[in-house]
């Protein structure tokens, strides 16, 4: 079955765009064995309006990827369609050989995958330590601990009794990390995670993410600051209008093909 | 002159802890749930009959059938919260609001059907008529500081499991956002049915104490309803202690009025009740 439907989004994608192999899987001929998260042929609807369709994405294992394009592209679906929090889906995403589409968040991030929502969305009455807890508790139970957490990050200790709704922008994106990241995940989705932050914090969380991948955290940023989104990834996706315009290595790609990607051919 | 004072104060202390238990279950889930229920006070209602029932015609002791009728009014909140009211939630304030207010109509309408518009109450025994005796003017009755202290350790009992629990911080974390509970994948629906199970042991908490020192008839529902309302506005929406203090204004205004002329204690009460909304709308706390 899955086979199937899969071939037959393969085909109708050669059919429909003339560019399809750039289109298609960049990253399969890089990574030798299977990749860590692929989606193919995802399309999300909420009502009547099609916020994504027909794309395919793949992350390998520790990689870094960055999806880029305009307000209102997609990006944002895109992540949570990964953690199952969209409209409708249809389509393929298989994660670490498991079918995911479908399930649960709370059997998605038990599996895996957590996400650093845009805006840090933490419950702004509870404690630093509480929004934490509740990190560890809805994600796999294994690898690292709250007291694991507060060695590593010595700042989030230290305001671990006070409430997440009385903390600057750049401490909640902190603990909102921190949260994630105590879900144990294989897979990081950063939704916007410099948005209304000064400059200087943006460069302070940037310099986390090299760290996170190093213990074997494949990451998905999404970034309004393209070339920055650019910097740090292995490979990217430019979406435009709830598709991908353009995929590739991230430092093998030119300005201009990212310029026309991202604001489309008008 | 001073001890009809005294004895004024101490009776509408006391209707306070009263009226503290009928607030409790509709403070935590106008709190945690963002539920209006309008048949809270049927409930109340519900569960006294349901005491009365299994006193008397089954002839259980009292305390038997409130240790037997309090896991099953946990289970019935849950039901209600799983069966019915979860499907309409995410459809607005108001279709909760409307389906609460049909369960009403039903629960009266049933009720009238099986015990017909007769008032009851539940027999206490010795319970009922025991007073201390602090000097010859002054009897507290041995009911109403009972119902206190129980109001009193239920407030602290939910504090607990609100403020100190890890249960507690699911349910503050639902309280705050839904979505973004749902967003790092809490289970809220199975946490929005295990408050409104609290909420149904509260209730049977307050239909015991309702049966015990009141006449009930099926339509005593919606009188309880707004007793409990007005102590959660008073209190401060959501604030637990804030229903204590609410409760004892309340039971304070209608005992004074009720000293005056007893036919002006609801009235006395409801007087109070819009003033201060008058002068705090935010409630004697301000929430939390």
């Amino acid at each position: 079955m899955a086979k199937a439907g899969r071939l037959e989004t393969m085909i109708e994608l050669s059919i429909a765009s003339p560019e399809s192999s750039q289109r298609t899987l960049s990253g399969a001929t890089e990574t030798s064995v299977a990749p860590l998260l692929n989606v193919s042929g995802l399309s999300v609807s909420y009502d009547q309006f099609r916020a994504l369709s027909d794309i395919d994405f793949e992350v390998g294992a520790g990689e870094i990827v960055a999806v880029i394009g305009a307000n209102g592209a997609g990006k944002s679906t895109l992540l949570k369609s990964l953690i199952g929090q969209s409209g409708s889906m249809a389509g393929h995403m298989r994660f670490g050989g498991k079918d995911i589409i479908g399930q649960s968040t709370a059997q998605t991030i038990a599996t895996g995958i957590a996400l650093v929502p845009e805006g840090r969305r933490l419950f702004p009455s509870l404690t630093v330590d509480e929004n934490l807890y509740l990190g560890w508790e809805t994600g796999s139970g294994k690898g690292m601990t709250l007291d694991g957490l507060y060695s590593e990050f010595p700042l989030l200790a230290a305001m671990k009794n006070r409430r997440a709704g009385h903390l600057s922008g750049g401490q909640q994106q902190l603990v909102a990390f921190g949260r994630a990241l105590l879900a144990n995940p294989k897979l990081l989705l950063c939704d916007e995670i410099s948005l209304g932050l000064a400059p200087k914090i943006v460069d302070q969380l940037y310099e986390r993410i090299p760290r996170i991948r190093a213990q074997g955290v494949a990451i998905v940023i999404v970034e309004q600051d393209v070339s920055r989104a650019l910097r740090i990834s292995d490979r990217f996706y430019c979406l435009l209008e709830g598709e991908v315009s353009l995929s590739g290595r991230s430092r093998d790609t030119s300005r201009e093909a990212v310029t026309h990607a991202y604001f489309g051919s008008h | 002159m001073f001890y009809v004072l005294l004895n004024v104060t101490v009776e509408g202390v006391l209707l306070g802890g009263l009226y503290a238990l009928f607030a409790l279950g509709l403070s935590f889930s106008v709190g945690v749930i963002k539920l209006v229920n309008i048949a809270h006070g049927d409930l109340i209602v519900l569960l006294s009959f349901a005491l009365y029932y299994l006193t008397q015609p089954l002839g259980l002791p009292l305390p038997v059938a409130f240790l037997l009728l309090l896991p099953i009014a946990f289970a019935l909140g849950y039901v209600l919260q799983t069966g019915l009211l979860q499907h309409v939630m995410s459809k607005g304030l108001l279709p909760p609001l409307l389906v609460t207010f049909g369960l009403s109509v039903i629960v009266q309408n049933g009720l009238l059907e099986a015990f017909g518009a007769d008032t009851r109450s539940i027999p206490g025994g010795a319970l009922q008529t025991a007073a201390i005796r602090i000097n010859d003017q002054l009897y507290l009755g041995v009911l109403p500081v009972l119902t206190l202290v129980v109001a009193i350790s239920s407030i602290f009992a939910l504090d607990l499991v609100v403020y100190r629990s890890r249960f507690g911080a699911r349910l503050r974390a639902v309280a705050d956002s839904p979505e973004t509970a749902r967003l790092i994948g809490l289970p809220v629906n199975r946490i929005y049915a295990l408050a409104l199970g609290i909420v149904g042991a509260t209730i049977c908490v307050a239909a015991l104490f309702l049966g015990l020192r009141m006449n009930f008839d099926p339509l005593s529902g919606p009188g309880r309803l707004i007793v409990a309302f007005e102590v959660i506005v008073l209190g401060g929406l959501g604030n637990l202690w804030g229903i204590l203090v609410g409760a004892i204004v309340l039971g304070l205004a209608q005992s004074i009025g009720a000293e005056f002329d007893i036919r002006l204690q609801l009235l006395a009460g409801h007087l109070v009740f819009l003033l201060v909304l008058l002068i705090r709308p935010q409630g004697i706390f301000k929430q939390s």
